[in-house]
């Protein structure tokens, strides 16, 4: 990835406290942030807490920001770190979970609703047959237009030589299932 | 699935499953502005003060016991903290060295509380939620009335 002129003047002017600059960086990394800690399983309350922090700290370290470039990756790196902390106190303290449907965020109900293909509907199966590890790679990698492999390795603690075959090893496990539900659905 | 159907490439399996992603878990709306309210908590004047240390301890999750021991250093000031699980809220007791009276103030994102450091340093937060948080203290002279020095703030935590 080259540099980007863009985001190096929106730090500059957030951190010389343009809040519109400062808005737009958000804009653009608030998902990135979000599926990195979704992709940890938290449910939405610990995601928004990580979330939160995480965009908490970058208001604290703005002056410091050397390299723009990288931004994106030191997102990936405290939501991640976040995330972990939050996991490894609720083994220590566990907290009940007020509804165990929402433990990954994904009660059935409005998928239902919104998964009116067909097609979607068997994608969205597949993935949820993946493992942990492969649905955060694939939720990681698939995001736009910061899907930076460099964010998704931070964010995954993976080096990034490790991604692109990460990355096919878990499509071919999303195809195969694919294709187990074609076989399955095809007795009819 | 129609067996007719070509096999996706890599790209059209990624890109559906961004669409999927994008529609089944959108970043809450919630979320994002809490993520634009963030830069409110900017200040520019505050002296920062690190975390240098996080400790465990045994013990830790038994009620009452603490859970986590927290270690923050700006230059040579340095403030301790004790995490208590209480329910779901916590208890903080806090330490600041060297010794002296302050005002101590815990801040989140939805409000902040403010408690006095004996002149011995010692604080307490008894009942805070838990959540994304940071310290600010103003230390304050010797009979404690007056500021002296800056304010220091530690480092944003998820408590």
């Amino acid at each position: 990835m080259g540099s980007d002129p863009v985001l190096a003047s929106l730090v500059t002017a957030a951190a010389a406290g343009d809040r519109s600059a400062w808005n737009a960086i958000v804009d653009r990394f608030a998902r990135l942030v979000w599926a990195v800690a979704r992709s940890f399983q938290l449910n939405a309350a610990d995601a928004a807490d990580v979330s939160q922090v995480t965009w908490l700290r970058l208001v604290e370290q703005l002056d410091r920001i050397r390299e723009p470039d990288a931004l994106g990756a030191w997102l990936a790196t405290t939501a991640r770190r976040e995330a972990l902390t939050l996991l490894r106190r609720r083994r220590e303290v566990p907290v009940p979970d007020p509804d165990p449907t929402q433990s990954t965020g994904e009660s059935p109900a409005p998928w239902q609703a919104m998964l009116i293909d067909e097609r979607n509907r068997e994608l969205w199966q597949a993935f949820h047959r993946l493992t942990e590890r492969c649905q955060a790679v694939l939720r990681l990698l698939v995001i736009e237009p910061v899907g930076s492999y460099a964010a998704a390795a931070a964010a995954l603690d993976l080096p990034v030589g490790s991604l692109g075959p990460t990355r096919a090893r878990c499509l071919d496990a999303l195809r195969q299932h694919l294709s187990g539900q074609a076989r399955e659905g095809g007795v009819e | 699935m129609n067996p007719d159907q070509p096999e996706r490439t890599a790209q059209e399996l990624l890109t559906e499953l961004r669409e999927l992603l994008d529609r089944a878990d959108p970043v809450p709306a919630a979320v994002v502005s809490a993520a634009r309210d963030s830069f409110g908590w900017r200040d520019l004047d505050a002296q920062l003060a690190r975390l240098v240390a996080e400790h465990t301890p045994a013990g830790a999750g038994v009620r009452g016991e603490p859970s986590r021991l927290l270690t923050y250093q700006a230059g040579d000031r340095i403030l301790e903290l004790e995490v208590s699980q209480a329910g779901q809220r916590l208890r903080i007791i806090g330490q600041l060295v060297p010794p002296q009276p302050a005002r101590v103030r815990a801040q989140q994102p939805a409000g902040q509380v403010e408690v006095p450091a004996d002149r011995l340093g010692r604080f307490a937060f008894p009942d805070l939620p838990p959540g994304p948080t940071r310290f600010a203290y103003q230390p304050l002279s010797p009979d404690g009335t007056a500021p002296a020095g800056t304010e220091t703030q530690t480092e944003w935590v998820m408590l």
